[in-house]
């Protein structure tokens, strides 16, 4: 029984492939949302062939993000919510509460044994999603990895007082004029962003254990700057981008066994 | 009598100087990052084109986000009053401004004196602000002044942008682009966006006629001419619409002079 699961983000493909409720690979496709037709026959492929398999040799896919209606050989269009607590369970089976931070959404979602019980939602206001840490990351002349590094060299923050990611541009601009540590005005971004998906967590009634994911879990700043604000420790997988593809994948695993 | 204004804004200063009922002269000058640097630039220019020195002016009020770092200035009184007396002073008939610039917007209310009755604000948000315009013509490497004209000569209608935010619609405009939308409907689809949240800016007052508008913005055309359509009046617009804050302001110190003169 191979299944798969295909999640279309802004900027990046995500596709795991499963054979009897086991992964057997997974493909991070750079590219988002523009033609997610091609965009994921292409990731498909390149992930069945990672798994020494044709694309044909998949039995039912199911996609999930943006654009999943679009692409002729999905079986089925899941939502996000979902695909996040069903994989999240799979993973890390003790959350309670999942964050997924994309480049251009945030969405928390409530969870109960794999199945979204409440969900809150962020893709109105960048200042609040990933796009915020490239923007601010460029200003500071380097790459959004770099980023996470150099904010844990930060003593002391300074508070970026800019609630929109276009004012805070210019607020990081300006700091950087006025001889601001760039390690500082890092960490203080970080923690920006770390307030303002606080309310979504809020919002879905937050409970323990919490889980981290997207791409922008990747970020170890976010995570500690998130955990200082928690008060408490946040479980991160190991592969935090590809768990709406899994929870996909396994969801049409389940859809074949029925 | 003379007396000045000055309004240091987030993006552009500016100076009025007044003698009595007359306007003398006026400066605009971009803001630095140094406040007080950028109040004497401005007030200096707005001397120069009056001919006159800073020890001619007898009271000055500084006004705008800036305003508590004009060290010349005896008092300093908030935006909003300046923006309703400035506009008051222009248009006696005014009784709801809309001030919108590079950084903020402002919907005012104010009574037959010119003073504030109500008022709603936004500089939280850039897509409810000048900023908006700037960017997206930015993308086509258009200045603010172009935007407008070039929003009236639609080829197929505006496009619809559906994004709130100026970062998010900067990427719907990318994708409009390669989808082979033309420059002018996008930019009435800007113009567009950007009406529909000063409206909802000034719902929150409530629209009482006259509608006066100042602020950069007021400059274009593209939004001008639609936010008059949408409310059904045409709006006042002083010659130079960035002054208006500094001349409420140059208002307020020739009145504070006058009172202190009993």
């Amino acid at each position: 029984m191979v299944t798969a699961g295909i999640d279309v983000g802004t900027e990046t493909t995500k596709v795991v492939v499963l054979s009897n409720s086991e992964i057997v690979s997974r493909h991070i496709f750079i590219g988002g949302d523009e033609d997610a037709a091609r965009l994921g026959a292409k990731a498909l492929h390149q992930a069945a062939a990672k798994a020494g398999m044709n694309p044909t040799d998949i039995q039912n896919i199911a996609a999930t993000g943006l654009g999943g209606i679009q692409m002729p050989f999905v079986n089925e269009q899941v939502p996000e919510a979902m695909c996040i607590a069903k994989g999240v369970d799979w993973l890390l089976p003790s959350t309670r509460t999942a964050l997924d931070l994309g480049a251009a959404k945030s969405l928390a979602v409530k969870c109960d044994h794999g199945k979204p019980i409440k969900i809150a939602r962020n893709d109105k206001c960048a200042s609040g999603t990933g796009i915020y840490l490239e923007i601010v990351s460029k200003i500071l002349g380097i790459g959004i990895e770099e980023m996470a590094d150099l904010s844990l060299r930060s003593k002391e923050y300074v508070e970026l007082q800019s609630t929109c990611a276009v004012f805070g541009e210019s607020e990081a601009i300006s700091l950087i004029q006025m001889k601001k540590r760039p390690e500082d005005i890092a960490r203080g971004a970080l923690r920006g962003l770390a307030k303002r998906t606080y309310p979504l967590l809020l919002e879905v009634g937050l409970e323990r254990d919490v889980t981290l994911l997207g791409g922008v879990a990747r970020n170890r700043g976010l995570v500690i700057a998130l955990e200082e604000l928690l008060g408490h420790n946040l479980l991160v997988p190991p592969e935090p981008q590809i768990v709406a593809a899994l929870g996909a994948g396994l969801i049409a695993q389940e859809r074949m066994a029925s | 009598m003379i007396v000045a204004g000055v309004d240091i804004g987030s993006l552009s200063a500016k100076a009025v100087i007044m003698e009595g009922e007359k306007l003398l002269s006026w400066s605009i000058i971009l803001t630095r990052p140094d406040s007080v640097e950028t109040a004497r630039e401005v007030m200096d220019q707005a001397l120069r084109n009056a001919d006159l020195s800073l020890d001619r002016i007898e009271y000055i009020v500084s006004t705008g986000y800036g305003r508590v770092n004009v060290p010349f200035a005896q008092r300093n009184i908030t935006e909003i009053s300046c923006h309703a007396l400035g506009s008051h002073w222009l248009f006696p008939e005014v009784r709801t401004i809309l001030d919108m610039g590079g950084q903020d917007c402002k919907a005012i209310r104010c009574d037959e004196h010119g003073r504030v009755t109500n008022f709603a604000m936004n500089d939280k948000c850039a897509a409810g602000t000048g900023r908006y315009l700037e960017r997206i013509g930015a993308m086509f490497r258009l200045s603010l002044d172009e935007i407008g004209p070039l929003s009236l000569q639609t080829i197929e209608g505006p496009v619809q942008i559906d994004s709130y935010c100026v970062v998010f619609a900067e990427r719907n405009v990318q994708l409009l682009v390669r989808q082979g939308k033309h420059r002018n409907d996008i930019l009435a689809g800007a113009c567009n966006a950007i009406v529909e949240r000063i409206y909802s800016l000034l719902a929150r007052v409530g629209v009482q006629e006259a509608f006066s508008m100042s602020g950069g913005v007021a400059k274009n055309s593209g939004v001008l001419k639609r936010l008059e359509d949408k409310l059904g009046v045409r709006a006042y617009i002083a010659q130079e619409p960035q002054i208006v804050g500094a001349l409420g302001a140059a208002i307020f110190a020739r009145d504070l002079l006058r009172k202190s003169r009993g």
